[in-house]
Formats: structure tokens, C-alpha cells, sequence
């Protein structure tokens, strides 16, 4: 060792210790005298949250630390099981890139190419300085000027944003489940992840690859029926592992399952070939029975081959032993092929009725409704004082949309125009809630929108692409480090609730949106949380009297130390369904649809995007079983499984355009170009490119996932309120897989 | 690696607290904005100041890994833990000043062996990394000090 002086003097002068009287005074400041003993290992009972069946987990901690996360033995969501994402969970609790602090751009200039300067900040800093932020903003623009890109979720959260009148409030559910959920409301009574699939005679799969890309629940649930010998059939534009595990796969050109679904319904009804006891006594198909049979009259099985590529005879057949089998059951789902393109909400209607033709709605084999407990929510224990009306405009246009309207919900697809060009400058202040821009089509626009904005919140794990255009940026707690009652709504023929324990110490300085709903509402809006006693709402009083109000138990630790709680009661078949309809009816014709403006009975609607002269291929897009979304690439052990994206081709796609295996390969669209390399696969067919979703993350910012792969999105465009409305999108379907494309081979 | 002399104690504590402590934005606007930047940065930090997330093996790279477990296994059989609940047990602050505890004690040289083979052998690395991306005169010479404390193999 040779140190100069001129290092020990600098050293001295930074750290003040060097010739100090007593050299290990540091470690007396940040060392105590502990016990010797070493901390035992403990297992301890949660679930998953990383989707939401939330898998039954049992975690091994010690020293608050996540050792290894297992699936819970007999428990009915994951029988045992954890999926790929689950079982990488505690890799998500110790991502070296989280969050960990609030920090402050001293930067003014945005952009993902600057440097924010980040300045660590405190809780009660960065609180009050959004909380002046937010006063300042409201009181000058009025609230239409705030945006919260969030769910509404955690319950205390949703009151914080009903007690300031947030009017923009966004959510990804339009790319996600959103048109089944309009849709089901009215024709059933309400969505349901529920699908019986065990006791299933025959399952019919659009696009969705349920067995790879999709829950444990419903992977068992599909094998389980194979087992027991139901028939599967897939139609899918690639082959997948869904095709592989089904009894037969259709080749259907994509975006077409809706020709296939209304043909297939014409055949059923005029075979008579319906669950006569089912539809006569449980659906309004006799009162309007004469509109019904002429509507899908048009839509034969020759008409739809012409459409899908599915042959006549096949589509015949398919809808003949489906409605014989006595159990038939199809299951709608979200960003799996079928469900965004621009006729989604027709092909969910068809999806509907098709089931309710099968006569298994909420029956043994079909899709059902969730028994559960009700557990209540901070406005049932704590009645808040009146809200305030939303009032303002909606930047993303829903208001235009009746039956988006309703949900309560927004658009993703929409919101970049309604920032940039239908009310440019009306958004001042942005709150981001654990969303990043790649979850956006054609996320170029979503970038230059966020830019526009005076002052931006991040709130999330990880640094996103998002936090690079924070004002303050929030480090958030995860599922390990936070309690709650978590009541299961995807295999539940009776009411199951399981605990969510904080297993992990949280680290640093993360918190939940619930701790930052109540600081924001102390300075914001007190009086909605404050209890009737005057004192400040605490979240973990909340909990304990969610739990006895359910009878879960005393208190919270009770139900903890019980883990799961059931009430095994016998299921007992609907004969009323929620719909609207004056005798409680499962609904067909759906009367509500059409005095909204849109359409009582599915009408056929080709998808948005078609091949043409330049742009020749069909461009699809596939989320990675191993992956959520955008969110999960980060994760240092999923990255390993699948580090980056390529462009799938069909080996002869690729020798028509003299393209190799690995080559970079350019692939355009109307609004953008990715330059990646190809890789050929059987799979796909040749007139079709296809690029997995949830890559491309910008490069400095993610330390596994930053700069690797590219964005499927810059290829899709988006779209205007305008677009929908004049496409009878009457369910706000988000088109994040409708676009086309061409490719060439680089260099 | 160190030749573990008692001359190595002050430079080890003054380094550890060094490394520890995030100066006070409100004083020295300067040095917390390299403080973030260099160790804890929303946009990725260059040089993480925990063992864990330098592993070899980039899939083991994690906070909160086997390392810090082995060190709360060290400080405990010395009868100690870190005062910070919330900051990893091999954050190289903490590591830096147990290491000058170790040696300050006198303790037998077998014991500190296996001490920086166990839990100071990434040192060298980590000191490269932060004589790279400092910025400031003060982070600039804890690098250079570091990587003269541990010069590697
Ligand atoms: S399916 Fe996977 S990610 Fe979803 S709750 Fe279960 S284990 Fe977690």
C-alpha cells in the first residue's frame, strides 16, 4: 500500500476521520451489539401478486429476507404451483435497479437522452412538494388538468384520487379485458374469470394461447380436461402451445375469429342445435327470437371460410359437435390474438352467445360466477363525506364511447391524441402509478405527450422508461413487503380468501399507494381520511376491520396465522342473471347496446389494418409465457430465460426475401420501423411477421432489460377517439395488435 | 487484496463512512446529486455499493443476496448488527468498516483472511467502476484510495 498525502488529506477533509482520536468512531455510528444467535428460517403462508388469480406461496424468510418462494400445497389457484413469473419473485423484491428512495429532477429539460440530476429527497419533502403541485394546478386549470395513469387500486387510493375529482384517470384494462367486460355485463350479468374447463366437453380457444401464455389455474384446468377427455380446438394465426396440447389447430387468418364465431352461432340456431332447457328458461332468445335468427341468417359457413381461411366444413362440424357435447365452454380473454383488434367487442358478443347457446353459463363445464366473500371496502368502514362531481373534459375521449363510459375506466389507445391533438395543453399535472409507455401503441406519441406535461410523478418498482420523465420519482412497495385480504375470483365454485403477508422487511425507503393516498389527503382533502373519531384513517386498523367485518377472523394477524380461509358450501346453479333485462335474463340481443348507439347483435367488422401493396404481411404481436406485459424483463432470472425479442418469420417468407436466421432484418409500418434480427420458425405463417411485446426498454435504465430488444409497439398505430366511433368500436377494443407490416433483409 | 496493517484501519473507516453517509443536498447540492448518481440512480446506478449485485454470474446478481446473509453471519459472531434496518448488510460502507474493525482488534489473520476473501474481493472491481464514473474530486480520490486498499489479484 502507497498512499500519498495528498490522498490522505483529501480523504481527511471529506470524511473527517482520518487523525481523529478515535479512528472507528463510524463504526460505533453505524454498528450496534446484537445477539449472536443466527435468525432461524421460518415458511411462511401468502400469494402471489404478480397476476391476479394471486397463486397460494409459501415463502422462506430470514432476517426479513425472501430466501425462496414455493407454490402452497393444496391450495385451489395454484395447486401447488407457481408459474415463471411467480416463482422469480423474490428476484423482483431484490432487483438492484428498484427504487429505492423519492428523488427530485434538478434538471429541468426532459427527454430520455438527458440526465435528470436526481436529488434524494424525503418522504415528507417529496409529499408536500406534489401536494402544493397538485393545489397549485387545480386551483389555476380546474382537476380536468390531472392525470392519474393508475388503477384504482389500492381502495384507499381510489378515495384519494374520488375526493379530489379526478376526472382522467386511465387504466391499461382497454388493452387488456375491457370489451369482455362490457360485454358480459349485459349478456350475463357481469365478468367472470371463472371457466370450468375440468369439467368441460368441449373447449373452444380463440387466438389465446391459455395453456403457455395465461395462469396456472388455467393450464391445470385445460390438462385437467384433455385428461378427462374434452375436445379442444384452437384457431390461431401461429402455432403455439395451446395448438400443440388441442385435439385440433385452424390456421384462421388473423383477426377473422369473429366470422368463425357468427357462423358458427348461424349453424347452431338454425340446426336448432342450442341447449333448448337453457336458452328458453334463462335467455331473452324468445322475445327476440325473429331479429336474432334473421340477423345471423347472413353470416354462413361458406361466407366465413371465404373471410377466416377455415373451411366451410370444418366450421359445420365444429359448431355441430360443440353444441352436441352437452359442455361446450369458450373462454374470452385479452391480449391473446383475438381480442384487440379493432372488432373485438363484436367477436366477445359472438364468444357470449356462443356460450349461452351452449347452455353453460354458470353450469357444470362452462364459464360461472365466482362465489366469494365480501369484503369491504375503506368507503364501507369509513363512510366518506359526499364527493365532489366529476366534472372536465375527457382527454382520452371515452365520453364519447357510452358503453366505455360506464366502466369508469380509459384509454390507453386514445390518450396520446386526446394530449397531443384533440386537448392539447389541458393536461398539467400527471401522476404514473407502476405503467410505462411501452404498455402504449405507437409509444413515440406517448413520450412526446408526457413531455408536454408541467409536472410529473413516477410511482413504481423499477426505473421504467416513465421515471425518465418524472418530476418526483416514488419508490413503491411490492406484494412481498405488503398485507392484505386477497379474496380469489378465478377457481372459485366456493368462497376462498387468503392473506397477503408482508414476508419481506421492506427495504430502503419504499411505501404503497396507500400510504401516499393518505399523506397526499392529509394535506389535500383531510376530511375523507380521518375516521368518525377525528383521528387520521390507519391502513392497518383498515385491515383488521376489513377481516371481521368478513368474518375472516378476529384481526388481521388472526386470519394470517390461518393463512387461507374456505367455506367449502355447495354450488348452486344461477337462475338470475344481473343483465338489465326486466326478468333477470341472460341477454342475446343485448337492448341496452343499441339505445347506446351500438349494436344489439354482433355485426361483422373486419380488423382495422389490412395488407396492402406496401405494407404486404400481417403484424402480430405475443406476450411471452414467461412474461407480464412490459413490466417483468428486468427480472435478472427471466431475463436469462429470454434476454431479448426477434422478428419470427416462416422459413419460406424468409428464402422468398433471402433472409438467414439471425440476420437484422427491417420492419416497417405505417407509423414506424424496427431494425431486429429474424429468427425462423415454422410457427408463424408466411404471410405474417411476429415480435414478442414487453421489449425495447430504453438503454440506460434498466440494468438487465435496458437497450435490449426493440418495442413491438412502434410499429402499431394509434388511434383517435374518432377512428373508434366511425368503426362501431363501440367497446373502446385498443387495437395494440392491429397493424401490418413489410420486411427486408439489413446489409 | 490488502496486506492487513493497522495503517489500513482509519483509511477503511473514513472510506466506509465516506460511502455510507448521503451528503446533505441542502449543504452540498454537488456531492448528493453524485451520491445518487453514482450509487443509488433511478436511471441505473454505475457503481451499486452492495456485494450482491456484483456476483459473477449476472443472473445471480440481486440485492439482499447470499453475501448479505454471509455478513450478517460475520457481524453477529462478533456480537453486532447494523444500525440501518433498512440498507443491505453488504453495503461496502458497512463491510469497509467492519473489515477496519476486524483489523483494528488485532484479530488473527486467518479470520480477516477469510473475512476479505468472503466478503472484499469484488472490492477491486467496484473500485475500477467508481475511478471511472466519479465525477467529483472527493469520490475521485476515495477510488483512487480504495483501489490502493485492494489493488485485486
Ligand atoms: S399465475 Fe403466476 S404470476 Fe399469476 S398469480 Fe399465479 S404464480 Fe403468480
Amino acid at each position: 500500500m502507497s498512499l500519498t498525502r495528498r490522498n490522505l488529506f483529501r480523504l481527511s477533509g471529506a470524511a473527517g476521520l482520518l487523525g481523529a482520536a478515535n479512528p472507528l468512531s463510524a463504526f460505533d455510528q453505524f454498528f450496534r451489539a446484537a445477539d449472536p444467535t443466527l435468525a432461524a428460517s421460518t415458511k411462511v403462508t401468502t400469494c402471489c401478486g404478480i397476476c391476479s388469480p394471486a397463486c397460494g406461496l409459501q415463502a422462506t424468510v430470514q432476517d426479513g429476507v425472501v430466501r425462496f418462494i414455493e407454490g402452497l400445497p393444496n391450495d385451489a389457484h395454484g395447486e401447488g404451483h407457481l408459474c415463471g413469473k411467480g416463482a422469480a419473485g423474490a428476484q423482483f423484491l431484490y432487483d438492484p435497479d428498484r427504487l429505492k428512495y423519492p428523488m427530485r429532477r434538478t434538471n429541468p429539460k426532459k427527454g430520455f437522452g438527458e440526465d435528470p440530476g436526481w436529488e434524494r429527497i424525503s418522504w415528507e419533502q417529496a409529499l408536500d412538494t406534489i401536494a402544493a403541485k397538485m393545489k397549485e394546478t387545480v386551483d389555476a386549470y380546474g382537476t380536468e388538468s390531472l392525470l392519474f395513469v393508475t388503477l384504482p387500486s389500492p381502495d384507499l387510493w381510489a378515495r384519494f384520487m374520488n375526493a379530489m375529482g379526478v376526472v382522467n384517470r386511465i387504466d391499461h384494462i382497454d388493452v387488456c379485458f375491457q370489451t369482455d367486460r362490457i360485454v358480459q355485463r349485459y349478456t350475463t350479468g357481469g365478468k367472470t374469470w371463472c371457466n370450468d374447463f375440468e369439467n368441460s366437453k368441449y373447449i373452444l380457444l380463440f387466438g389465446w394461447d391459455l395453456v403457455a401464455k395465461a395462469k396456472v389455474v388455467y393450464a391445470n384446468g385445460i390438462v385437467k380436461a384433455r385428461g378427462n377427455g374434452a375436445k379442444v380446438v384452437h384457431f390461431s394465426p401461429t402455432y403455439t402451445t395451446t395448438s400443440r396440447m388441442a385435439s385440433e389447430w385452424h390456421n384462421i387468418n388473423p383477426g377473422t375469429d369473429l366470422a368463425v364465431a357468427l357462423a358458427m352461432i348461424q349453424v347452431i340456431l338454425s340446426e336448432q342445435l342450442y341447449n333448448k332447457e337453457f336458452v328458453d328458461n334463462f335467455t331473452n332468445f324468445a322475445q327476440y327470437e325473429s331479429q336474432i335468427r334473421a340477423h345471423f341468417a347472413q353470416y354462413s359457413p361458406a361466407w366465413a371460410a371465404g373471410i377466416s381461411g377455415v373451411p366451410a366444413a370444418d366450421i359445420q362440424r365444429i359448431a355441430r359437435e360443440f353444441a352436441a357435447s352437452g359442455g361446450g365452454i369458450v373462454p374470452a380473454h385479452k391480449k391473446t390474438l383475438c381480442a384487440n383488434y379493432m372488432n373485438a367487442t363484436q367477436l366477445v358478443h359472438a364468444i357470449s352467445i356462443l356460450n349461452m347457446l351452449a347452455g353453460t353459463i354458470d353450469r357444470p363445464g362452462g364459464r360461472y360466477f365466482p362465489r366469494t366473500y365480501s369484503v369491504p371496502g375503506v368507503d364501507a368502514v369509513y363512510p366518506p363525506p359526499a364527493y365532489p362531481p366529476k366534472s372536465g373534459r375527457r382527454v382520452d375521449g371515452r365520453d364519447k364511447l357510452p358503453l366505455v363510459q360506464e366502466t369508469d375506466t380509459g384509454l390507453f389507445s386514445t390518450l396520446a391524441d386526446g394530449m397531443l391533438n384533440k386537448f392539447p395543453d389541458m393536461i398539467k399535472f400527471a401522476f404514473w402509478n407502476a405503467y410505462t409507455i411501452l404498455a402504449f401503441p405507437n409509444p413515440k406519441t406517448m413520450e412526446q405527450a408526457m413531455a408536454k406535461v408541467d409536472f410529473t410523478v413516477v410511482m413504481d418498482f423499477i426505473p421504467t422508461d416513465t421515471v425518465t420523465m418524472a418530476d418526483i420519482v416514488l419508490p413503491s412497495a411490492m406484494y412481498l413487503e405488503t398485507s392484505d385480504v386477497v379474496v380469489r375470483d378465478y377457481n372459485a365454485k366456493y368462497p376462498q380468501a387468503v392473506a397477503r403477508a408482508a414476508v419481506a422487511t421492506p427495504i430502503f425507503e419504499t411505501r404503497t399507494a396507500g400510504y401516499v393516498a393518505i399523506e397526499l389527503g392529509k394535506r389535500l382533502c383531510p376530511d375523507y381520511f380521518k375516521t368518525p373519531d377525528g383521528a387520521w384513517i390507519n391502513p392497518n386498523t383498515l385491515l383488521d376491520e376489513k377481516v371481521k367485518r368478513a368474518g375472516l377472523g378476529t384481526n388481521f394477524a388472526d386470519f394470517r396465522a390461518k393463512g387461507i380461509v374456505e367455506n367449502r358450501a355447495a354450488f348452486t346453479p344461477r337462475t338470475s342473471f344481473a343483465t338489465g333485462d326486466a326478468n333477470n335474463k341472460c341477454q342475446i340481443y343485448v337492448p341496452q347496446f343499441a339505445a347506446r348507439g351500438a349494436e344489439a347483435l354482433p355485426l361483422w367488422h373486419p380488423k382495422r389494418e389490412m395488407p396492402t401493396e406496401h405494407y404486404p404481411l400481417y403484424y402480430l404481436t405475443f406476450i411471452p409465457g414467461i412474461h407480464k406485459r412490459n413490466t417483468t424483463q428486468n427480472n435478472r432470472i427471466l431475463n436469462e430465460i429470454m434476454p431479448t425479442n426477434a422478428a419470427i418469420l416462416n422459413p419460406a417468407l424468409a428464402a422468398r426475401l433471402n433472409i438467414r436466421e439471425g440476420q437484422m432484418v427491417l420492419v416497417r409500418s405505417r407509423v414506424g420501423q424496427i431494425g431486429l434480427p429474424a429468427h425462423l420458425s415454422e410457427t408463424v405463417r408466411p404471410d405474417a411477421v411476429m415480435v414478442a411485446h414487453g421489449f425495447g426498454h430504453q438503454s440506460r435504465l434498466l440494468g438487465a432489460a435496458g437497450g435490449r430488444g426493440v418495442r413491438d409497439g412502434d410499429l402499431v398505430p394509434e388511434a383517435s377517439i374518432d377512428d373508434f366511433v366511425a368503426a362501431g368500436n363501440y367497446g373502446g377494443a385498443s387495437c395494440i395488435m392491429d397493424a401490418v407490416c413489410s420486411v427486408e433483409p439489413l446489409s | 487484496m490488502t496486506t492487513a496493517t493497522l495503517d489500513a484501519v482509519p483509511l477503511c473507516a473514513a472510506l466506509g463512512r465516506l460511502l455510507l453517509e448521503a451528503p446533505d443536498a441542502a449543504t452540498d447540492p454537488e456531492a448528493a446529486r453524485e451520491y445518487v448518481r453514482l450509487f443509488l440512480n433511478p436511471q441505473g446506478a454505475p457503481c451499486p455499493p452492495w456485494q450482491s449485485v456484483w456476483e459473477e454470474d449476472p443472473g445471480a446478481r440481486r440485492l439482499l443476496g447470499p453475501a448479505h446473509h454471509g455478513a450478517l453471519g460475520w457481524y453477529r459472531e462478533f456480537g453486532f448488527a447494523p444500525n440501518l434496518d433498512s440498507e443491505p448488510a453488504d453495503h461496502i460502507g458497512l463491510l469497509l468498516l467492519f473489515y477496519a474493525m476486524l483489523l483494528d482488534r488485532e484479530t488473527p489473520p486467518a479470520q480477516v483472511a477469510a473475512f476479505e476473501k468472503q466478503h472484499l474481493a469484488w472490492v477491486p472491481r467496484f473500485a475500477a467502476a467508481l475511478q471511472q464514473q466519479a465525477r467529483t474530486d472527493v469520490m475521485r480520490e476515495a477510488a483512487e484510495v480504495l483501489g490502493e486498499l485492494f489493488p485485486g489479484a
